[in-house]
């Protein structure tokens, strides 16, 4: 290749800026301008480049913004909406610092990588080395030309506009010899590596072991006076962190229930338990009808006729909700059925709340209400004769 | 040539018109004069305030890019009598606009809100910065002055906007009220400078005056001031939305409610959005049209800021602005032409002590 830029030194900031005129009016490209300082009126030159590098700090910014609004509209919101504090889920205004923060990333990182890209530089060990014997007292302008043709009018026109050198990159890049700076730069990226392969290596002979946090600077916040729940206690008498409550501790909220898991029991239940004033008052259809969707429908189907996913996986299928069975059960041994479960029915106290329980058959009922009956299923004794009214 | 003959006259026939608004104004709504007073004191003041930072801030600095139009904030604290004597007519005459005087707090806040207290520290705000003035556009001030300057502002910037504005609601605290009050005057003193400086460019586009470069610098000062600005109105707000303690949470609760809602939001629109959208880009900061907006956006921001602060507790009649608050405005707007007027004259460096560091051109 004959060369794909010329160099061309000037002696005063003027002369740069004039050559770089004519230069760009003649319809070369300048491929950069290199000056002892930064000078005014040059930048206008390279207007196009510029500007786009403020294109892409706007793009990266509005990303980051609207990626952080995104993220966490999405997480508080959405995902997993928590109520924090009691503001509303979607907080727009607590949002602001975090996606202000990423803003400011995507701006920085989108003006920085344009501005790499447009100026042709990528990360590299070394600059070529005629950036490094050019003289840095001058004022130098790059241009680029290929072609022999090209290369000689530019080359005529740089003369012509008081070029002192004009030189071909290639040449340059031939005769140069690493200077001094170049020559120590080399030196002391060889004693960097050289030093982090030595201290990964020694910190590797005398901490060994991987699974475990080896050395730590300012460990304060890691590492808690505080025992974690599971680790084992120097305090207690049993060495548990994790204590179970006082024996007879009666938990706030609902009070405890005296029943077994038995038969006779729900048979009291269904007597002595109804449906808390407060809760009939109040059901929360919402609530239970999402309730029964988590803990109910996987067995006993949305409508309750016994044909959730788990039956149609092959468990056995439970009676439907909508029998007259169903219908005739007092609320109070339904309680007992959902606590304390029923044959192949689990009890379910451990993980829906007492008043939770409540509304659940409270929906149960709207559901005999709503859909017609079903019959009993296939081999249970026949239902008893109404009682004559 | 430089000097119009006409100009005087047309400031003063300005002045005169919004005079006479201002006075029928007065006449119809008397009780409303108070608030009116000390809102163009706190606007006058906060212009002088803020052109006092900026020229310290560039004489601790060193810098040398906004030599030339040093003029401009060499000039704008010249509104300070004026300002005295506003802020001196709502304390001695029309002192019910603050309600502490009429029933008076307990403990040290009363002592501290007592009158006499109160305008001795107010008349030592205001010499303080007739000093800094004096001290600053001597031609051998030194950047030591200037740093001594910056930290006397700075004190007595955040302790006059907590006297004079946020103790109008004397139970209602922000730490933060002062900074946001004196970033609030820089901006406007920027927005100012700007405005000159594009009116300077007009008339004599060629001078070297003022260049091309040094309008965009002072459009980027103006652009990042106004986001300081906007930054400080984000934190106060959002603190206090943000733990909705009712002590603190009426003062937004008033202004963010139904009637002064408007109002309070447009603030935030002129004096930070409308400029940022416009001064962002490279072009913008390269017309003058789109300075002269973006800077006169500010200016009109910064006067609905201060009357957001000061309406809603002791001009509660009315929401929006009346015969009296647009001949106020008016004047305002004549007193810092006034005041201005002659600033198209930059290159005559026997003005100010500037250019002494470059002497060449
Ligand atoms: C693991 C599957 C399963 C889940 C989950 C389940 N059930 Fe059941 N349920 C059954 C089975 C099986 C029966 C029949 C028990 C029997 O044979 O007596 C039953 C019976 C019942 C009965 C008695 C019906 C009757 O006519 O005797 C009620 C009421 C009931 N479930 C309510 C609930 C409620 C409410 C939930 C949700 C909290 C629930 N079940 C969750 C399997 C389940």
């Amino acid at each position: 290749m004959s060369g794909y830029g010329l160099l061309a030194t000037f002696e005063t900031e003027a002369a740069l800026v004039e050559a770089a005129r004519a230069v760009d009016s003649a319809g070369h490209t300048i491929v950069d301008a290199y000056a002892p300082y930064p000078i005014e009126g040059l930048p206008t030159l390279a207007q196009d480049q510029a500007s786009r590098v403020g294109w892409a700090g706007l793009s990266g910014g509005v990303l980051g913004a609207v990626g952080g609004l995104t993220l966490q509209a999405w997480t508080s919101a959405f995902n997993w909406p928590l109520n924090i504090g009691g503001k509303p889920q979607l907080a727009w205004l607590a949002f602001v610092p975090v996606a202000f923060e990423l803003m400011v990333l995507g701006a920085a990182a989108g003006v920085g990588l344009a501005f790499l890209r447009l100026s042709r530089l990528r990360p590299r060990w070394r600059t070529p080395g005629w950036r490094d014997t050019w003289p840095h007292d001058r004022f130098v302008l790059e241009v680029a030309a290929t072609g022999e043709a090209r290369l000689e009018s530019a080359r005529s026109l740089l003369r012509a506009v008081g070029a002192v050198v004009v030189s071909e990159h290639g040449n340059v890049r031939v005769f140069s010899t690493p200077t001094a700076t170049a020559q120590s730069f080399r030196w002391l990226d060889r004693t960097l590596i050289g030093v982090a392969c030595a201290a990964t290596g020694v910190s590797f002979l005398l901490w060994p072991d991987w699974t475990r946090r080896n050395l730590a600077y300012a460990p304060d916040m890691a590492v808690s006076p505080a025992v974690t729940t599971y680790s084992s206690s120097a305090v207690s008498e049993d060495a548990q962190t994790l204590r179970a409550p006082v024996p007879g501790t009666v938990p706030r909220g609902p009070l405890p229930l005296h029943y077994e898991a038995t038969e006779a029991d729900a048979l009291r239940a269904a007597v002595e338990l109804q449906v808390p004033a407060g809760i009939a008052a109040e059901p929360d259809r919402l609530r239970a009808e999402k309730l029964f969707e988590i803990y109910c429908q996987p067995c006993h189907g949305s409508d309750g006729h016994g044909d959730g996913i788990t039956i149609k996986r092959g468990f056995q299928p439970p009676p439907s909700l909508l029998t007259q069975h169903a219908r005739d059960m007092r609320d109070g041994q339904m309680f007992h059925v959902i606590t304390y479960g029923q044959k192949l029915m689990p009890a379910q106290a451990s993980q829906i709340r007492a008043d939770d329980r409540w509304r659940l058959i409270l929906h149960m009922r709207r559901l005999q209400q709503r859909l017609p009956v079903d019959p009993p299923p296939f081999g249970s004794p026949p239902a008893p004769e109404p009682p004559p009214p | 040539m430089t000097v119009v003959p006409h100009r005087v006259g047309t400031i003063l026939a300005f002045g005169a018109i919004a005079a006479v608004i201002a006075i029928a104004g007065a006449l119809l709504q008397t009780e409303r004069l108070g608030p009116n007073l000390l809102l163009a004191g706190v606007y006058l003041v906060g212009l002088a305030v803020g052109a006092l930072f900026f020229t310290a801030v560039q004489e601790v600095t060193g810098a040398a890019w906004s030599d030339s139009l040093r003029t401009i904030p060499a000039t704008l604290p010249s509104t300070l009598p004026m300002a005295t004597v506003l802020l001196l007519l709502v304390f001695l005459a029309h002192p019910e606009t603050y309600s502490w005087t009429v029933e008076e707090q307990s403990g040290l806040r009363g002592v501290w809100l007592s009158r006499p207290f109160f305008i001795a520290r107010s008349s030592l705000y205001l010499g303080l910065w007739m000093l800094s003035a004096r001290l600053l556009t001597r031609p051998a001030a030194s950047s030591r002055v200037a740093a001594g300057v910056l930290a006397v502002l700075a004190l007595t910037g955040w302790l006059a906007a907590s006297d004079w504005l946020m103790s109008l609601t004397p139970q209602w605290t922000s730490t933060i009220f002062g900074v946001y009050v004196f970033v609030g005057f820089v901006v406007s003193a920027v927005a100012a400078m700007l405005l000159t400086c594009v009116w300077v460019r007009v008339r004599n586009p060629t001078g070297r005056s003022v260049s091309e470069g040094q309008l965009r610098d002072l459009a980027t000062k103006l652009l990042g001031f106004s986001c300081l600005w906007a930054y400080l109105w984000y934190c106060q707000y959002m603190l206090i939305w943000y733990t909705n303690q009712p002590h603190e949470s009426t003062y937004y609760a008033v202004r963010t409610g139904v009637d002064w809602r408007v109002l309070f939001f447009a603030t935030v629109v002129l004096k930070w959005a409308l400029p940022f959208v416009l001064l962002l880009g490279k072009a913008g900061k390269r017309r003058l049209a789109v300075l002269a907006l973006a800077a006169f956006s500010v200016l009109v921001g910064h006067w609905l800021d201060l009357y957001v602060m000061i309406f809603p507790v002791v001009a509660t009649d009315r929401v929006s602005p009346g015969l009296l608050e647009t001949g106020m405005a008016l004047g305002l707007g004549a007193t810092c032409a006034w005041v201005l007027r002659n600033c198209d004259r930059l290159e005559d460096p026997t003005m100010t002590g500037v250019n002494r560091r470059n002497s060449e051109p």
